[in-house]
């Protein structure tokens, strides 16, 4: 049932990163709802399992876009892994941590992408101006990303009580 | 102790297979310009009936909203003017692209195929995930003659290209992805650049002879070189001229003709690209 509610949830996820969000888009930047996704399974669940979200998730970004395959699926099993290593020291349920954090985070999926396409696949991209976006990407995802968590967590509440989710 | 060392192991084993994999589709996206397009079938087939679904919804809710509740009749006479304006003008840049033809190369050269272009109509079904990058999808794809490289455009101008088929999606690649570019030429000039999408919305000429009398307003149409554009598609119109007094090129900005950030419905080029012959 759990894995059934968040394969449910992945599809509401793309359906809305590629459907919906369009509309609020600010200076043609939306925010990156499988980056948030990435961050909240580092903050909350188990490092490896961060990671495979992260990854998956990804791909299935890369997927939906032209000629990306690989770059989705390696900033978000990154800082989906990242973060996780880091859980036990933070305190994830602070405020201030999750909008750190999901900034940071937003920042350096955009560096990674900024290298592979700048640096990798030699694209003629103007760094200021990408920067620019990343700093509006990063107030936007760093705006909703608490109330996300705090969503996904009401989720996770529900299946608690059952033994596979004490790992987590 | 030992347990938990493993599990650690484990743990670090299975993310770096990971990134491993990630690295490797990426390596193939680099070195071979490919990409296990399994996957991507995979997800498409299972995701894009959905953003169709949401996307049909929404866009009936906001018709219904437009049309019936905000503004009973006016909105939808008011769509349809703006329609046919846009049509008329499109025709009517065609048809001064061939004038243009016919007055320029007189006997010298024969003159392009002017057979009328064959058309599929298809509905924007999502937009790029990552952000990054420009591009749609669409729901025409292999089962109805949609394949790779065909142009695709509205009433008012060229919209991008097709780089990517599945039986029933195809991906456009807009004309303002930083990847896509296009042989250009300025209608009244006739000076040739490179225009390419520069990620926020509008596009650039490149490579236009620095002797170039462009002016803003100037129309930019596609050349019909490179194979993919068919000629005289209309592409945008000259915002902004840089001044350049060195070197051999010089830069222009263009805004797009077509809106393509509003673009809901679509129309794919399916008729075969025909080259211009020189007599």
């Amino acid at each position: 049932m759990f894995i059934l509610t968040m394969t449910f949830l992945g599809i509401i996820i793309f359906i809305l990163e590629t459907v919906v969000i369009e509309f609020f888009a600010i200076g043609g930047v939306k925010p990156d709802f499988i980056l948030i996704i990435a961050i909240y399974s580092g903050l909350f669940l188990n490092k490896n399992i961060a990671a495979g979200i992260g990854f998956t998730f990804g791909l299935i970004q890369d997927a939906l876009s032209f000629k990306l395959m690989g770059i989705n699926s390696l900033s978000k099993c990154l800082i989906g892994f990242s973060i996780g290593s880091l859980r036990e020291k933070i305190l994830s349920e602070n405020l201030l941590v999750q909008y750190l954090f999901t900034f940071i985070a937003t920042f350096l999926n955009g560096v990674i992408f900024l290298f592979i396409l700048k640096g990798l696949l030699l694209m003629e991209i103007k760094v200021l101006n990408f920067l620019w976006s990343l700093l509006i990407q990063g107030i936007y995802n760093s705006l909703l990303a608490p109330p996300i968590f705090l969503l996904l967590n009401r989720i996770k509440r529900l299946y608690y009580k059952k033994p596979v989710f004490y790992k987590l | 102790m030992l347990k938990r060392d493993s599990k650690k192991r484990h743990g670090i084993i299975v993310v770096a297979t990971l990134l491993l994999i990630s690295f490797l589709f990426l390596t193939a996206n680099i070195k071979f310009w490919k990409t296990p397009v399994f996957v991507e079938s995979i997800i498409i087939a299972v995701v894009s009936p959905f953003q169709e679904l949401v996307s049909k919804t929404i866009n009936g809710t906001v018709r219904i909203w437009n049309n019936y509740i905000f503004l009973i009749d006016t909105q939808e006479e008011n769509n349809q003017l703006k329609k046919e304006i846009e049509k008329l003008k499109f025709q009517n840049s065609a048809l001064l692209e061939k004038f243009d033809n016919f007055k320029r190369l007189d006997k010298l050269i024969d003159f392009v195929n002017t057979s009328e272009l064959n058309l599929i109509y298809a509905d924007v079904v999502g937009f790029d995930s990552t952000g990054w990058a420009k591009m749609i999808m669409i729901n025409k794809g292999l089962n109805n003659s949609v394949m790779k490289d065909m142009s695709v455009v509205t009433y008012n101008g060229l919209i991008g290209r097709i780089v990517q088929s599945t039986s029933k999606y195809s991906k456009v690649l807009l004309i303002t992805d930083p990847r896509s570019s296009i042989d250009a030429v300025i209608q009244r000039t006739r000076d040739r650049g490179v225009v390419v999408g520069n990620n926020k919305g509008m596009l650039e000429m490149k490579y236009l002879s620095v002797d170039s009398d462009v002016k803003e307003g100037d129309i930019v149409i596609s050349s019909g070189l490179g194979g993919i554009y068919q000629k005289g598609l209309l592409i945008g119109t000259v915002s902004k001229v840089y001044e350049k007094k060195t070197g051999l090129f010089r830069q222009v900005a263009i805004t797009p003709s077509a809106d393509i950030s509003r673009t809901e419905e679509l129309l794919v080029v399916v008729s075969p690209f025909d080259k211009p012959e020189i007599k």
